[in-house]
C-alpha cells in the first residue's frame, strides 16, 4: 500500500478525499524543452498573492492552488496552450504512477482537465517528456 | 512590473466591480471570465499576464451574438480580439490583494504583446447547453439582449 508523504504546506484535507492515485499518461503545458522544474510549480508556490486571490474570490480552494492542471487528453492542452501562448509552448507527456501523488478530474466545460497533487519527494521533471510543439 | 500599455487611460470602468462570479475556464486558475457591464454590456476578460502584485485581463466587448459565437467555436478569439465590436478593448490590471483597479485602458490588439494573444487557430468549445446557461444566467442583461436581438 503506498503512503503519500505531502508537502508540509498541505491542508490536512488536501489532496481531497476523492482523489485518487495517479496512474497513467497526461499531459501538462510547459514553457521548456526539456520541462524544468519551474514548469511544475503550482499557483500557491509560484505567486502567493494570486494564490490568496483565488481563494478570497471563491474560484478555488487551498487545496486546489497547491495543485497543477494537467489533461488526460493531449488535444485539451494543445487547445490551451493555442488559447494562451503565454503559458507555454509545449505539451509535456506525464507519465504517472502511484508513488507520482495523486489525481481528482476536475473537468470544466466537459474537458478532461485533471488536478494533480505530487508528493514532496517527487520530481516531476524525471517523469516528463515533450511530447508536442505549438 | 507588467508592460505599459499604450492607449487612453479611462478613470472609470464600466462595471461596479471587476468580478470574478462568472468562471468560464481554469488552467492553475482562472483563465477567462465573463463581465457584466454597468449599462448591460458582457465583456469577455481573458487573462494576459501577471506579476507579483497585478493580474492584467483584457476585456473584449461581445453582443449576444457573438458571445454565441465564441463560445460554441465559430468565432475565433483572436477575430473578437482584432476586431472587437465596438473597435476597443480593455486592458484592466487588477490588484491581487484588493481586486481593486490599478489601471484601465481603452486600446486595441496592436498595443498587447504579440505572444500574448491567442493564435489564430484557437477556439473556444463550449457546449450548447453550458452557452444557453451562461447566456440565461445573465439577468441583469437580458433586456440588453432583447433589445439587441429585436433590432
Amino acid at each position: 500500500m503506498t503512503t503519500w508523504i505531502w508537502p508540509t504546506d498541505f491542508p490536512a484535507d488536501c489532496p481531497p478525499e476523492a482523489a485518487v492515485p495517479a496512474n497513467g499518461t497526461y499531459y501538462r503545458i510547459v514553457k521548456t524543452d526539456p520541462p524544468q522544474h519551474e514548469d511544475f510549480v503550482a499557483i500557491f508556490n509560484l505567486n502567493r498573492r494570486r494564490a490568496n486571490a483565488i481563494i478570497r474570490r471563491g474560484t478555488g480552494t487551498p487545496c486546489e492552488t497547491m495543485g497543477l492542471s494537467v489533461f488526460a487528453d493531449a488535444n485539451d492542452a494543445v487547445e490551451w496552450a493555442l488559447r494562451l501562448p503565454q503559458i507555454g509552448s509545449y505539451i509535456a507527456r506525464l507519465t504517472l504512477n502511484p508513488d507520482s501523488g495523486k489525481i481528482l478530474a476536475t473537468p470544466r466545460e466537459g474537458n478532461s482537465h485533471h488536478t494533480w497533487w505530487y508528493v514532496e519527494n517527487f520530481n516531476p521533471v524525471t517523469a516528463s517528456a515533450i511530447e508536442i510543439v505549438i | 512590473m507588467l508592460p505599459a500599455i499604450k492607449g487612453i487611460r479611462l478613470s472609470d470602468a464600466p462595471w461596479h466591480e471587476f468580478s470574478f462570479d462568472t468562471v468560464l475556464h481554469y488552467y492553475d486558475g482562472p483563465r477567462m471570465l465573463l463581465q457584466r457591464g454597468r449599462e448591460g454590456q458582457i465583456y469577455l476578460a481573458w487573462w494576459n499576464d501577471e506579476d507579483d502584485a497585478t493580474e492584467r485581463w483584457v476585456c473584449i466587448p461581445v453582443g449576444p451574438a457573438r458571445l454565441r459565437g465564441l463560445l460554441s467555436g465559430q468565432v475565433r478569439p483572436r477575430h473578437a480580439i482584432d476586431y472587437p465590436e465596438d473597435g476597443h478593448l480593455l486592458v484592466v490590471d487588477i490588484d491581487l490583494d484588493t481586486d481593486a483597479v490599478i489601471q484601465l485602458v481603452s486600446t486595441d490588439s496592436s498595443a498587447l504583446p504579440p505572444e500574448s494573444l491567442p493564435k489564430p487557430e484557437a477556439t473556444l468549445a463550449v457546449s450548447e447547453s453550458t452557452i444557453d446557461e451562461i447566456i440565461g444566467d445573465l439577468p441583469r442583461n437580458r433586456g440588453i439582449f432583447e433589445k439587441q436581438q429585436a433590432d
